[in-house]
């Protein structure tokens, strides 16, 4: 299955190449050049809704090492708007961001707001947050506003419906999607410096996904994203579709799993061959108090780290980890304690530890995939995770991994 | 450490006039912070209060590398639990400093930023019950607390550090609006003249505090020892002779650093109006300032000529609430030397960026042109959603520097809380070079001409200013009115019912 390297592609706004492949899964590690500079996969894309990072300044989340985020075309879109985007001139100038961005396509909200849209041919139907007012989505009108942000890699307007959806409805939505993708490759104003990925749909259902790999790579656009995920769905069918369509998607195009946050998600996906990420998860949980560590997740609310005073995990390198002495901030568990929640500033220390907790987990899988150490890293990870309670691994990831030759169950190096 | 003498004459040293005015009591000034190491404020200049450690929507990093912050304030309250007499913060047996990650300065060769130490914030909510002769009735995050003495004065030999000043406990004549008084409709009594029987409790409470805290703390850092407002200089006499060894049989040599003057018109008080539900609008509204004796030691009205001659060359901080910039430079044209910075945060939380400077020459005003607004209010996204300039032309502050109007207007409209840290960011860099400016004019002898010319500048009560999410919860106004009601709309509605 896998390609002799070099596996390159290059087209006017991105040259991707993969430039080492682990010898045992479908793990690669590439790079991916933009307009925006180089963003090395696997990557995660931290989600900067409406242009800010939940707090942080664009210049935190470049020192978090960070070379790609996400913004939201919907809700830039009634704020500040395509006029202003337009007279800004984008994005990029708007946040002051000199690295990529990411924008979805606006798709995503129709499944979270189903109920409060129609969706036709012609495109979804709403009532504007705003004033009331009917509007309209076309995937013309959702391409002209990612042209208007400016954005290093757009996303097609495709026709979500939730993950769990049976029937019909689930082959009209993907056949919609390759006709929306044909519509907005053509409506498409700038493809010399905005990539469009396509988007796989056809929910669980594999054969569905079988046809829609076909169409989209007929479409040979830069890049492909394995889209209507991450809604409910068991974990099994998730790596079974994941697993399914990374066989069946070109091997010289980065792949990207929309919505997926979870490191024991990422890590697994990760290894079935899939290079970019993105979720809300690890900012939205920060600002509930929660810290993401290699040995679970902390709520720092909780009473236990009142008097709790190392920091959120040993050995951390992130900025709020490292001590003042190590030119980080030194913050305890016991000062999250008195700010998580309460303070803004709370929010945004759990926020730098959470981001630079998922954006190093994949440094880490990159490096260890060039030095052909993945198998081992990804035993390593589920140990640490589980305190080395083999038993409580979840059998999802026992089995997806089994299905590119992992088998995390086996001795790590030096356990006895 | 020194012997004796010298260590005395340290002492003496704390604060330094450097210049004075013929017709102003503002003055020029230098106060060393610490009995150790050659760390000065120069005044006059602002203290920048924090909560919970933080000062709001700035990141220790951001602290550090994006605002030069003359000092700091922290309330002890903040670190007390109401439950248990053991604090996590004494139990951690570190520096309050560390505890809250106050990181040392970028720059090596500078000294750690000051932080003045109390037992209450910097704008005490009122409690519901009074103080006791040995504990302080305080408001901890978790509810009402009486704080002993005791164990304040333990708390701060545990974390002080040599970059300190120290505020005693104080006893403060505020009463609590009773619940539900608030909107009701029930006339809301303004500050009440303080009875005889209670100034001379206040008086003697005070003393005995005050007195404690010098004899316990004034070898290791500079005490302040506060006025209490409400009552008349005379009534607290016996309190400040005592406290200078100057009553009969008093053997008591401590020096005294400073005082601490702070007023009865709390910002959490609603006395002003029951119609007004966020703080910026309690804090800006302009509201018929109760009729003061000119002879009670309220911070807006107070006159330091009353002050013992022996006390007159000490530096005056000034706890009071400034409502804007109009206000801080009435104080220090009253005298004080620091003043509470609550003003900047308040002005960043209702979406305001400085746009203020105090005109240093004659040519900068012109007479009989409209006044302008010392801030721009950000949550005018129509005029500020394509305006790509900084907050001020030529202001060196990181958010003039990578940022734009037009960025903060969307991230202000959008409730997203970055918008809170580059105003916060811009709007204490701004209050800085105000700060230096007040300073070069009294240097230069032009601070009166320069103040009458700030006032007729710039409008001194703006409207338009609100405090919405996210900090429009918490300590800073959880007495102070209805923090209950949901602060977002529902954006989306039933397409085809419309509701």
């Amino acid at each position: 299955m896998k390609g002799a390297l070099p596996q390159v592609s290059k087209t006017a706004a991105m040259t991707f190449e993969v430039i080492a492949q682990c010898s045992t899964s479908k793990a690669r590690a590439s790079n991916m050049t933009m307009p925006h500079g180089l963003v090395e996969t696997p990557m995660f894309m931290p989600v900067a809704t409406q242009a800010s990072l939940k707090g942080l300044t664009p210049e935190q989340l470049d020192d978090l090492g960070c070379k790609i985020c996400l913004n939201n075309t919907y809700h830039l879109g009634l704020k500040p708007g395509q006029e202003v985007l337009d007279v800004i001139g984008g994005a990029h100038k708007l946040q002051s961001w000199p690295h990529n961005i990411l924008t979805d396509s606006g798709g995503f909200q129709m499944v979270s707001l189903l109920k409060l849209a129609t969706i036709t041919e012609e495109g979804v139907r709403f009532l504007s947050p705003h004033d009331g007012t009917p509007m309209l989505l076309t995937p013309e009108h959702s391409i002209e506003l990612q042209n208007s942000i400016g954005s290093d890699i757009i996303m097609q307007l495709d026709d979500v419906v939730a993950t769990l959806t049976k029937g019909p409805r689930v082959e009209e939505a993907m056949y919609r999607s390759i006709r929306w993708l044909d519509r907005c490759i053509k409506a498409n104003k700038n493809p010399d410096r905005q990539n469009l990925f396509a988007i796989i749909q056809g929910c669980l259902d594999l054969e569905l996904r079988t046809i829609c790999c076909e169409e989209m790579n007929k479409r040979d656009t830069p890049g492909i994203a394995i889209g209507g995920l991450s809604g409910g769905e068991d974990k099994d069918q998730y790596c079974k579709v994941v697993n399914h369509c990374t066989d069946l998607l070109p091997k010289n195009k980065p792949i990207y799993c929309m919505g997926v946050g979870y490191a024991e998600d990422m890590i697994v996906s990760v290894a079935m061959g899939v290079d970019l990420f993105d979720c809300v998860y690890p900012t939205r949980t920060a600002r509930f108090g929660n810290a993401i560590t290699s040995e679970g997740v902390l709520n720092l609310r909780n009473k236990c780290f009142e008097t709790d005073f190392g920091p959120v995990e040993n050995g951390c390198e992130c900025p709020i980890c490292r001590s003042a002495e190590q030119g980080g901030m030194g913050v305890t568990r016991a000062f999250l304690h008195l700010i998580a929640a309460k303070e803004t500033t709370g929010a945004h220390l759990l926020t730098l530890h959470n981001v630079y907790y998922q954006l190093n987990l994949m440094r880490s899988a990159r490096q260890a995939i060039i030095e052909d150490k993945f198998p081992e890293f990804v035993k390593k990870f589920f140990y640490k995770l589980y305190a080395g309670e083999k038993s409580k691994y979840p059998k999802w990831a026992v089995e997806a991994l089994q299905a590119v030759n992992i088998d995390i169950l086996a001795k790590i190096n030096g356990e006895k | 450490m020194g012997n004796e003498p010298e260590l005395a004459a340290n002492i003496m040293q704390s604060f330094k006039v450097l210049q004075t005015l013929p017709c102003s009591a503002a003055r020029l000034g230098s106060f060393k912070v610490s009995r150790t190491v050659a760390n000065s404020i120069p005044t006059p200049n602002f203290i920048l209060p924090t909560s919970r450690g933080t000062v709001p929507h700035l990141t220790p990093e951001n602290l550090q590398k994006h605002v030069d912050v003359p000092a700091l304030f922290i309330g002890l309250e903040d670190f007390i639990d109401k439950v248990e007499m053991k604090s996590p913060l004494s139990l951690s047996e570190t520096k309050i400093r560390k505890y809250v990650s106050i990181l040392p300065p970028s720059n090596p060769t500078s000294l750690p930023v000051p932080i003045f130490l109390s037992s209450r914030r910097s704008n005490p909510i009122p409690t519901s019950q009074p103080s006791s002769d040995n504990t302080l009735a305080v408001v901890t995050n978790d509810g009402f607390r009486q704080f002993s003495i005791r164990e304040y004065f333990h708390m701060v030999s545990q974390v002080k550090d040599e970059n300190m000043v120290l505020l005693p406990p104080i006893d403060l004549p505020l009463m609590l609006i009773p619940s539900g008084a608030r909107g009701s409709g029930i006339a809301v009594r303004k500050s009440k003249k303080v009875g005889g029987n209670r100034a001379r409790k206040l008086a003697t409470r005070n003393e005995q505090w005050s007195a404690a805290t010098l004899k316990k703390f004034s070898k290791d850092m500079p005490v302040l020892i506060p006025l209490i407002p409400g009552i008349s200089y005379s009534q607290q006499q016996i309190y400040f002779d005592s406290l200078m060894g100057k009553e009969a049989g008093s053997t008591n040599k401590d020096v005294i650093d400073g005082l601490v003057v702070s007023d009865l018109s709390s910002p959490f008080l609603p006395e002003l109006d029951s119609t007004t539900d966020d703080v910026a609008a309690l804090g800006q509204k302009e509201d018929m300032e109760p009729t003061h004796d000119p002879l009670l030691t309220v911070a807006r009205t107070i006159d330091y000529k009353m002050v013992p001659e022996e006390l007159k060359e000490t530096v005056r901080l000034d706890m009071a609430y400034q409502r804007g910039p109009h206000e801080v430079l009435r104080a220090i044209e009253r005298g004080s030397d620091l003043v509470c910075g609550d003003w900047i945060s308040n002005a960043t939380d209702a979406g305001m960026g400085f746009s203020f400077k105090l005109p240093e020459d004659e040519a900068s005003v012109h007479d009989g042109h409209e006044k302008k607004d010392y801030a721009i209010i950000f949550w005018d996204n129509e005029k500020y959603a394509t305006d790509m300039s900084p907050i001020i032309e030529d202001c060196k502050c990181y958010t003039c520097m990578s940022h734009h109007r037009a960025y903060i207007a969307h991230l202000l409209n959008a409730s997203e809380m970055l918008a809170w840290t580059l105003l916060q960011i811009h709007n204490i860099y701004t209050a800085n070079e105000f700060m230096v400016s007040i300073r070069r004019a009294i240097k230069n002898g032009s601070l009166t001409t320069a103040a009458t010319s700030f006032s007729h500048m710039y409008v001194e009560h703006m409207t338009g200013a609100k405090v919405n999410v996210p900090r429009a919860r918490g300590y800073q106004v959880r007495l102070a009115g209805n923090t209950d009601k949901k602060s977002t709309e529902k954006g989306f509605r039933n397409l085809s019912t419309g509701a």
